[in-house]
């Protein structure tokens, strides 16, 4: 079981630095930036190898999964944009999808 | 307290709590990004001002959401002419604040980040660096223009070095420039290299010299790992380790340290090699071959071929000497770079005539002889004389290799490699000895004595000194002690 000094050692080692990585270089909010981190942890508590640098390897995930959480609130603005009601006309909604644009 | 980023253990224990005690408990995650930017908006313009000095900074996890905001605004940063002193200014700043060991990490995504916000294309500033001296093998030109030229750019890179604004490309190109022509004539005029090397890492060093972000330790490095290279090829050693040691330092503080760092490998067990610490130098010429892919590391590729091969041959073992050369003739680059070309071919000859294929090495002697008649290469002219000297000798043409050993020797001394030098003139002395010929092997020893003096090759000059006496009162040289001597000497060669 780790002591509350391993836990806060932690919170300033990994915890804070990458939130901050993850606004600063993938302009995430500090929401997105927190769910990242916490899903990083917790595929590295099933997955990290025993060897290796645990910084750099969660500093890896926290990259992927930020790179693909913007992926996927970009594709879904795009759905919305292309299919929200209000902008939506019957001529152009055919169109596209007779394009598969 | 336990380093959980030392220890993998306790970094699972450590996620693992982390996880249990955030399900209930939501962690403070930092400064709000609005305030973090209307803070970091505060901190730049002290920088800029100068109203903050880095030591007095309390590096606290809210003052690194700061910079971390203020590192993320220097990508867009307005007006754009002023983007790159900017974030140099940032750069610094974020250099010369103490941070923690297990920091190191975050310090030097920073830095890497500004300094990519400042070059916007990093990838072009290190090809550029890597292209300046991995040229160094084109067209070489008259040796005896080489010093001059050498000369004259350490001089312009001293001066632009003392002058101030080192921001602008106008007033780094000197440098660089001086980077580019010492590494073209580190193989033709080494004892000058090393001077010029020495002085711009001293004026470098001395006048605090302030370049745009790694630039600084960059040419450092280099100069540096120059001054190494080139003490290393005059037999001034112990002094070529200090200069690795030094370029190690300042390669390992700029933003991509390998390569550099790779080179300065090579170089030693270059050292190694010569050394006669055979199994230290072979094991990291082998460790190292893989690692020196491409053009950028083709000179350090060739020269782990050289010293496996050296290795190999120094220990008895000539056929997997001729093994590594045959590998190294097949390397698409070493055509671009004729000196080691012309290393392989002279070595090749050498370690051929020791397995007493004459013919072959023959042929590779006139290849290395039709490849230094297009370029002027004093120094493997030397080497070339030398070795073919010593196979002359083996081959009982006494007289013969006595004519080439004093060519080798006039082309040393001319470009100054004082202790191939000395060392040529007591093998030289053996030879005359063998002849009979007493009174010019005298001469030899005589002449080989300051150089052995001024070198600090102490134990040799001593013994040569007693051997002179001896020669003298009875205008002979006893043959065995000249033996020791010469064996003496070649083992510090």
């Amino acid at each position: 079981m780790a002591t509350a000094a391993q836990i806060e050692a932690f919170y300033h080692e990994f915890y804070r630095p990458l939130i901050r990585r993850a606004i600063r270089r993938h302009d995430l909010s500090m929401e997105d930036a927190r769910d990242v981190v916490h899903q990083a942890f917790v595929v590295a508590l099933e997955k990290m190898e025993a060897e290796g640098n645990a910084q750099a390897w969660l500093r890896q995930v926290v990259d992927f999964l930020a790179v693909n959480m913007k992926r996927t609130s970009q594709r879904r603005a795009t759905l919305l944009a292309r299919w929200q009601p209000s902008e939506m006309s019957p001529k152009r909604s055919l169109i596209s999808i007779e394009s598969g644009d | 307290m336990a380093n959980p980023a030392r220890d993998e253990s306790n970094v699972r224990a450590a996620l693992a709590a982390w996880l249990s005690v955030t399900r209930t408990l939501e962690p403070y995650s930092g400064l709000g990004l609005r305030e973090a930017h209307r803070r970091a908006d505060e901190l730049l313009k002290m920088i800029l001002r100068g109203d903050i000095r880095p030591r007095d900074v309390e590096l606290s996890e809210d003052f690194k959401d700061v910079l971390s905001a203020l590192i993320g605004s220097l990508r867009d940063f307005e007006p754009v002419d002023q983007r790159c002193s900017t974030a140099d200014a940032v750069y610094k700043f974020i250099a010369h604040l103490e941070w923690q060991q297990s920091e190191m990490d975050e310090a030097r995504d920073l830095l890497y980040e500004s300094a990519v916000a400042g070059w916007k294309d990093l990838d072009a500033v290190y090809n550029e660096r890597w292209a300046n001296q991995s040229l160094r093998e084109a067209p070489i030109g008259r040796a005896s223009e080489a010093r001059a030229l050498i000369i004259q750019a350490g001089a312009e890179a001293c001066r632009a070095l003392q002058a101030g604004d080192h921001h602008s490309n106008a007033c780094l190109s000197p440098v660089r420039r001086a980077v580019a022509v010492l590494s073209h004539f580190l193989n033709v005029w080494p004892s000058e290299v090393a001077n010029q090397s020495l002085l711009i890492c001293d004026v470098g060093e001395r006048f605090e010299v302030s370049l745009a972000f790694d630039e600084k330790y960059h040419l450092l490095g280099e100069f540096s790992l120059l001054a190494g290279a080139a003490l290393r090829q005059t037999g001034r050693r112990t002094e070529a380790g200090h200069w690795y040691s030094k370029a190690a330092f300042f390669f390992g503080r700029t933003l991509r340290p390998a390569v550099g760092l790779l080179r300065i490998a090579c170089e030693q067990a270059a050292l190694d090699y010569e050394t006669r610490n055979y199994s230290r130098a072979i094991a990291a010429a082998r460790a190292l071959l893989p690692r020196c892919c491409g053009s950028i590391l083709a000179r350090e590729r060739l020269k782990c071929h050289i010293i496996m091969s050296g290795c190999h041959q120094d220990t008895g073992h000539v056929a997997e000497a001729i093994s590594s050369l045959n590998m190294m003739r097949s390397d698409p680059d070493l055509e671009r770079h004729p000196t080691f070309l012309v290393a392989m071919q002279v070595r090749l000859a050498n370690a051929l005539a020791l397995q007493q294929r004459y013919e072959e090495a023959s042929r590779a002697h006139a290849e290395a002889f039709e490849w230094l008649s297009k370029i002027d290469l004093p120094l493997l002219r030397a080497h070339q004389k030398g070795i073919l000297a010593e196979s002359l000798r083996d081959q009982g043409c006494l007289e013969e290799a006595v004519v080439l050993y004093r060519m080798a020797i006039e082309e040393y001394s001319e470009t100054e490699m004082m202790s191939l030098t000395a060392y040529s003139r007591v093998v030289l002395a053996e030879t005359l000895v063998a002849l009979g010929r007493y009174s010019e092997a005298t001469l030899e020893l005589q002449k080989a004595l300051p150089t052995m003096d001024r070198e600090n090759m102490t134990a040799d000059g001593l013994a040569a000194l007693a051997l002179l006496r001896e020669a003298l009162r009875r205008q002979k040289v006893e043959p065995k002690a000249l033996r020791d001597l010469c064996e003496s000497l070649h083992a510090r060669r």
